[in-house]
């Protein structure tokens, strides 16, 4: 793979999970298992983020934004 | 092993199509429920409280497709509710909120631009240009530790206000021009130090080409910036028929242009939106310049 195409992959992931995650319809009612965590990692993170798991463990590290720094 | 509740994708104009037969979470099929007009996309999802990456992309999937079909609500990822019974009221309880927002959204998308710049070269820029506090009565090495500290302080919030107002400028004038050739558009202005401004723009797709063309003229014209363009998404960003305490379909958000640099910069969500009737311009180009 291009370092090219990984890094368009790379930002379309974050760009997907920035949308996905933060923003979108909320309903009263919900069930929101897990889902405060995720609304928590955005509150803090703003990040390059790999996966859902690696974004929990950034969280636990502490908040910061890195994710303009992230982006290639 | 953990019950099966119903996990909903989006409020969408049409019954959803069977290419979405086996295309939810966990390779579930996606069933349609129908209210007035509208209809829920939803799937049986066993795996509440344990979500993957894998989960977050089948959602994003799900709601791509359905929206070459119809005009979509994409619900914020994790939407998991007790029974579909649940999901039955609250369509019954905010479907006049789900028909506009869906006839305001039809035949839209949402695109994201992000402006980068180097936050460190920006903030020397800053710093030999702007005023010095001390200089003319000896400078800070002439004071008691606890001045040198407070001028130090100070330093950093000017330096902090400094780079606000910068990013406010950049984004008056790359997020006004884009904003003017969209329907409706947000920004969310130095996110982070190196991030100027993020915004999202609901543009018809008919229009998208113009916008697309605007955006690299733009870009052309800013060398010391970087530009990222995403999209075409679903309307996430312009969605927000059910959000608590939100803002309902077209209503005037709480911050307007010109935004208003603020003390700090913790949390800058601010939002602006601009609303435009008509199109781009015919030839790919917006008339709007």
């Amino acid at each position: 793979m291009s370092v090219a195409l990984e890094s368009s992959r790379r930002v379309t992931l974050l760009e997907t999970l920035d949308r996905v995650l933060s923003k979108g319809v909320m309903i009263d009612g919900e069930i929101t298992i897990s889902v405060a965590d995720v609304d928590l990692i955005f509150l803090g993170l703003k990040a390059l983020l790999a996966s859902v798991e690696t974004a929990e463990k950034l969280r636990r590290e502490g908040p910061r934004g890195r994710m303009a720094e992230g982006v290639p | 092993m953990k019950p099966s509740r119903p996990y909903l994708y989006c409020i969408a104009d049409g019954p959803g199509s069977p290419i979405l037969r086996g295309r939810g979470l966990r390779g579930a099929d996606v069933a349609s429920m129908p209210f007035g007009g509208v209809w829920a996309l939803w799937s049986e999802f066993a795996g509440a409280g344990d979500f993957m990456q894998g989960d977050v992309m089948a959602h994003e999937a799900v709601i791509e497709l359905a929206m070459t079909h119809s005009a979509v609500l994409p619900m914020r990822f994790g939407a998991v509710f007790a029974g579909a019974e649940a999901i039955r009221r609250a369509l019954e309880g905010r479907h006049p909120q789900f028909r506009a927002a869906l006839d305001r959204l039809a035949g839209k998308v949402e695109v994201g631009v992000k402006v980068l710049w180097k936050a460190g070269e920006v903030k020397e820029e800053i710093r030999t240009g702007g005023p010095k506090p001390g200089a003319g009565n000896g400078g800070a090495n002439g004071h008691a530790p606890g001045t040198n500290y407070l001028l130090g302080k100070f330093r950093e919030h000017l330096l902090a206000r400094g780079l606000e107002e910068r990013a406010a400028g950049v984004a008056g004038q790359i997020h006004g021009r884009l904003a003017r050739c969209a329907s409706e558009a947000q920004v969310e202005i130095l996110p982070t130090e190196n991030l100027v401004f993020a915004g999202s723009y609901l543009v018809g797709r008919e229009e998208l080409e113009g916008f697309r063309a605007r955006f690299e003229r733009i870009r052309a014209g800013q060398p010391g910036l970087r530009f990222l363009y995403a999209g075409p998404w679903p309307p996430y960003s312009f969605a927000g028929a059910g959000e608590p305490g939100g803002e309902e379909p077209g209503s005037t958000p709480s911050t307007q242009w010109p935004w208003r640099p603020r003390a700090h910069l913790a949390r800058p969500w601010l939002c602006t939106s601009g609303r435009r009737r008509g199109g781009c311009g015919e030839s790919g180009s917006c008339r709007c310049v």
